[in-house]
C-alpha cells in the first residue's frame, strides 16, 4: 500500500541531493548568537544554518523556535547539535561562544576564560569545515581572533574578527543623528581595538565626500565647540550603557555580523572595518589583530586598505598593539 | 556718502566672515531647502512590551523593512531604553530612520499598526487560559492609551490567551471589530505547515494547511483543506487526521499543540517564530496586500456561534484591517469543535470585570 507521500510525490532526480552552498554555523546560542542567527535568516543569506552550544536543552529549544518560523523564511535547513558534525561544510562560522562582560567589566578581563573555551571549539570547527571562514565575535575580540587564528592553523585571510564594524556603525548612527542624515550616508571609520582605545579617524569623516574636518579643523580635539570628540566617547561607552540598561547587547552586534556575512557569502568585495593581522602596518611590530578597513569576499579577507593616518593616530594603534601583545604573550595556547 | 557706503560694506563683510566661522559643521555642510514642519510618519508601527516576544516582533519588522518609524513602550524603563539603544545602534543596517521609546504613550502617536505583547507569560506547564485575569488588568491600562494616540490604528494582539485578550482589547478600545486582530492560529498554522512539509520533503510555503479556532489546546486542523499543488491529501488518504490512520498524521497536529510547551520547557519561552509570524501579518496590513491569514476575529453569527467571541478563521488582511472572512467549508465535526471552543471562551469572558470603556 503506497503511503500518502508516495501517492502525492514521485521522485525523479537520479542525482544525489547536493550539499549546502552557503552554509552558516553559529557557535553559541546566547543573546548575541541568536541575534546573529535571526539577522542572517531574515536577510536570506544562507541555505543551511547550524547552531552549536554545550547547553543542550536551550540549543534544541532555540533551533525548534527558528524552525517553527520556516514558513516565513528562505532557509531550507536549520539544524542544531552539541556535536560539531552538524556544522560540516560551512562557508562561514560565527563564533559567539564564551563568557560575556558583566556590568562595568572591561573586555580584556574575559581573556583567559574564553581562551580555554576556544581550545575546545576551534579545532572542532576546523575538523568539519576545513575550508571555512571564521568570524570571531566573542570578546575581547582582537585577542580572541588572534587565538582562533593560532588554534585553527588557517591562513590569516580566513580568520576575521568582527572588530570595530559595530563601533563604526554606532559612530555613523550618532553622526547621522547630529546631522539629520541616514547613517549610510554618513561616513566615518573607527579603527584599532574594539573597545576603550578604539581610534576615530577624523580626517576621513565625510558626507558626500565633503570632509567634516575640513569644515571644522578643531574636530576631534578638546577645543572643538561642537564637541565631536564626545561622539566617539559615546561609541566607546555604548556597550557599557546598554549592558547597564538591559543586561547585555545583542541586536546591533547581530545585525553587524549579518552585514559581514553578506559581504563574504555574496563575494561583494565590500570594505569593512574588521580585525585582522596588522603586523608590519602603521608601525605595529607585534603579531596582533586590530581593525582596519578590509575588503571582504568569498575567500575571506583578501586586501587591506592603507589609511593615511596622523602620527597621533598611528601612535594610538601602536599603543593598542602593545597592550594586546602584553596580554597575548601570557596566554598558554 | 561713498566713504560711508564703503565702511558699511567692509563692516558687513567682516560680520559675514565672523558669522561663517561661527557656523556649525551642519550649517556649512547643508543648505536646507524645505523648512516647513516635518511630515508625520506614514508607516509607523508600535510594539507594546519589550520582552522576548515584543523584541522578536520588533527585530522582524525592522529587518523586513516594513516601517518608517518604530515606537517601543513598556513599564520597565531601563530595559526599554536599553532595547531602544541597541536597535538604534543597528540603524546603519536598517531602513527605519526613527526608533523611539517611552513609558508615556505619546511616543506611539500616529501608528498604523500597534502590536500588543505586554502581559505575563505562561510558566512551564501552565495553560494559556490561566493568565486571563492577570492580563485583563494590564490591558485596562494599555488599550485606552493606545487608542487615544492612534485612533485610526489596527491592533494586533499577541499576549495570551490571545482569543480572550483580543475580545478584551476590542471591548476596551471601542474600535470597530475589523481593526482588532488576534495573532491567533497564524503561528499554529505556520508550525503545522512546517511539520507537514518536513514529512513530505517540501518548503512550508508549498504546503497548504489551515489550523483554525482557538490558539491553544483545542485548535482545529482542517484536514479537508490540506493540499500540495491543489492535490487534496484527504482524497489520497481518507483516514487522515483520524485515529484509524495508519500513518498517524493526527500526530502532526498534536505536535503543533505541544510545540509551545516543548519550546518553553527547553529554552524558557518562545519568541522567534511568533515574531516572524507577527511581521508577516504586519506586512499584509501595511502593504494592503489582501492576503489570507488565519487570525483571530469576531466570529459571532458564523458557524452557528451566538456569542461575541474571537476565534481564528481565514481572514483577508489589508490596510483597513480584516477586509473580509473566507467561508471555509468545514465538516460537521470541525464546526462542532469551533462551537465548543466558542462556548469555552465565552464561559471565561462572561466573568471578566470592568470591560466597558
Amino acid at each position: 500500500m503506497a503511503s500518502t507521500k508516495e501517492k502525492l510525490i514521485a521522485h525523479v532526480s537520479k542525482e544525489e541531493p547536493a550539499g549546502p552552498t552557503n552554509k552558516v554555523t553559529v557557535v553559541g546560542v546566547g543573546m548575541v548568537g541568536m541575534a546573529a542567527a535571526i539577522s542572517v535568516l531574515l536577510k536570506d543569506l544562507t541555505d543551511e544554518l547550524a547552531l552549536v552550544d554545550v547547553m543542550e536543552d536551550k540549543l534544541k529549544g532555540e533551533a525548534m523556535d527558528l524552525q517553527h518560523g520556516s514558513l516565513f523564511l528562505k532557509t531550507h535547513k536549520i539544524v542544531a547539535d552539541k556535536d560539531y558534525s552538524v556544522t560540516a561544510n560551512s562557508k562561514v562560522v560565527v563564533v559567539t561562544a564564551g563568557a560575556r562582560q558583566q556590568e562595568g567589566e572591561s573586555r580584556l578581563n574575559l581573556v583567559q576564560r574564553n581562551v580555554n573555551i576556544f581550545k575546545f571549539i576551534i579545532p572542532n570547527i576546523i575538523k568539519y569545515s576545513p575550508n571555512c571562514i571564521l568570524l570571531v565575535v566573542s570578546n575581547p575580540v582582537d585577542i580572541l581572533t588572534y587565538v582562533a587564528w593560532k588554534l585553527s592553523g588557517l591562513p590569516r585571510n580566513r580568520v576575521i574578527g568582527s572588530g570595530t564594524n559595530l563601533d563604526s556603525a554606532r559612530f555613523r548612527h550618532l553622526m547621522g543623528e547630529k546631522l539629520g542624515i541616514h547613517p549610510s550616508s554618513c561616513h566615518g571609520w573607527v579603527i584599532g581595538e574594539h573597545g576603550d582605545s578604539s581610534v576615530p579617524v577624523w580626517s576621513g569623516v565625510n558626507v558626500a565626500g565633503v570632509s567634516l574636518q575640513g569644515l571644522n579643523p578643531d574636530m576631534g580635539t578638546d577645543k572643538d565647540k561642537e564637541d565631536w570628540k564626545s561622539v566617539h566617547k559615546m561609541v566607546v561607552d555604548s556597550a557599557y550603557e546598554v549592558i547597564k540598561l538591559k543586561g547585555y547587547t545583542s541586536w546591533a552586534i547581530g545585525m553587524s555580523v549579518a552585514d559581514l556575512c553578506e559581504s563574504i557569502l555574496k563575494n561583494l568585495h565590500k570594505c569593512h572595518p574588521v580585525s585582522t593581522l596588522v603586523k608590519g602596518m602603521h608601525g605595529v611590530n607585534e603579531e596582533v589583530f586590530l581593525s582596519v578597513p578590509c575588503i571582504l569576499g568569498n575567500s575571506g579577507l583578501t586586501d587591506v586598505v592603507h589609511m593615511t593616518l596622523k602620527p597621533e593616530e598611528e601612535k594610538q594603534l601602536v599603543k593598542s598593539a602593545e597592550t594586546l601583545w602584553g596580554v597575548q604573550k601570557e596566554l598558554t595556547l | 556718502m561713498l566713504v560711508s557706503c564703503w565702511y558699511l560694506y567692509l563692516g558687513a563683510q567682516r560680520l559675514y566672515r565672523h558669522v561663517l566661522s561661527m557656523a556649525s559643521v551642519l550649517q556649512k555642510l547643508i543648505t536646507p531647502l524645505f523648512s516647513g514642519t516635518l511630515e508625520p510618519p506614514r508607516n509607523k508601527v508600535t510594539v507594546v512590551g519589550v520582552g522576548q516576544v515584543g523584541m522578536a516582533c520588533a527585530v522582524s519588522i525592522l529587518l523586513r523593512e516594513l516601517a518608517d518609524e518604530l515606537a517601543l513602550v513598556d513599564v520597565v524603563e531601563d530595559k526599554l531604553k536599553g532595547e531602544m539603544m541597541d536597535l538604534q545602534h543597528g540603524s546603519l543596517f536598517l531602513k527605519t530612520p526613527k526608533i523611539v521609546s517611552g513609558k508615556d504613550y505619546s511616543v506611539t502617536a500616529n501608528s498604523r499598526v500597534v502590536v500588543v505583547t505586554a502581559g505575563v507569560r505562561q510558566q512551564e506547564g501552565e495553560s494559556r487560559l490561566n493568565l486571563v485575569q492577570r492580563n485583563v488588568n494590564i490591558f485596562k491600562h494599555i488599550i485606552p492609551q493606545i487608542v487615544r494616540y492612534s485612533p485610526n490604528c489596527i491592533l494586533i494582539v499577541v499576549s495570551n490567551p490571545v482569543d480572550v485578550l483580543t475580545y478584551v482589547t476590542w471591548k476596551l478600545s471601542g474600535l470597530p471589530k475589523h481593526r482588532v486582530i488576534g495573532s491567533g492560529t497564524n503561528l499554529d498554522s505556520a508550525r503545522f505547515r512546517y511539520l507537514m512539509a518536513e514529512r513530505v520533503g517540501i518548503h512550508p510555503s508549498s504546503f497548504n494547511g489551515w489550523i483554525l479556532g482557538e490558539h491553544g489546546d483545542s485548535s482545529v486542523p482542517v484536514w479537508s483543506g490540506a493540499n500540495v499543488a491543489g492535490v487534496n491529501l484527504q482524497k489520497l488518504n481518507p483516514d487522515i487526521g483520524t485515529d484509524t490512520d495508519k500513518e498517524n498524521w493526527k500526530e502532526t497536529h498534536k505536535k503543533v499543540v505541544d510545540s509551545a510547551y516543548e519550546v518553553i520547557r527547553l529554552k524558557g519561552y518562545t519568541n522567534w517564530a511568533i515574531g516572524l509570524s507577527v511581521a508577516d501579518l504586519t506586512e499584509s496590513l501595511m502593504k494592503n496586500l489582501s492576503r489570507v491569514h488565519p487570525v483571530s476575529t469576531m466570529v459571532k453569527g458564523m458557524y452557528g456561534i451566538g456569542d461575541e467571541v474571537y476565534l481564528s478563521l481565514p481572514c483577508v488582511l489589508n490596510s483597513a484591517g480584516v477586509g473580509s472572512v473566507v467561508n471555509m467549508t468545514l465538516t460537521a465535526d470541525e464546526i462542532s469543535q469551533l462551537k465548543k471552543s466558542a462556548d469555552m471562551l465565552w464561559h471565561i469572558q462572561k466573568d471578566l470585570k470592568d470591560l466597558e470603556r
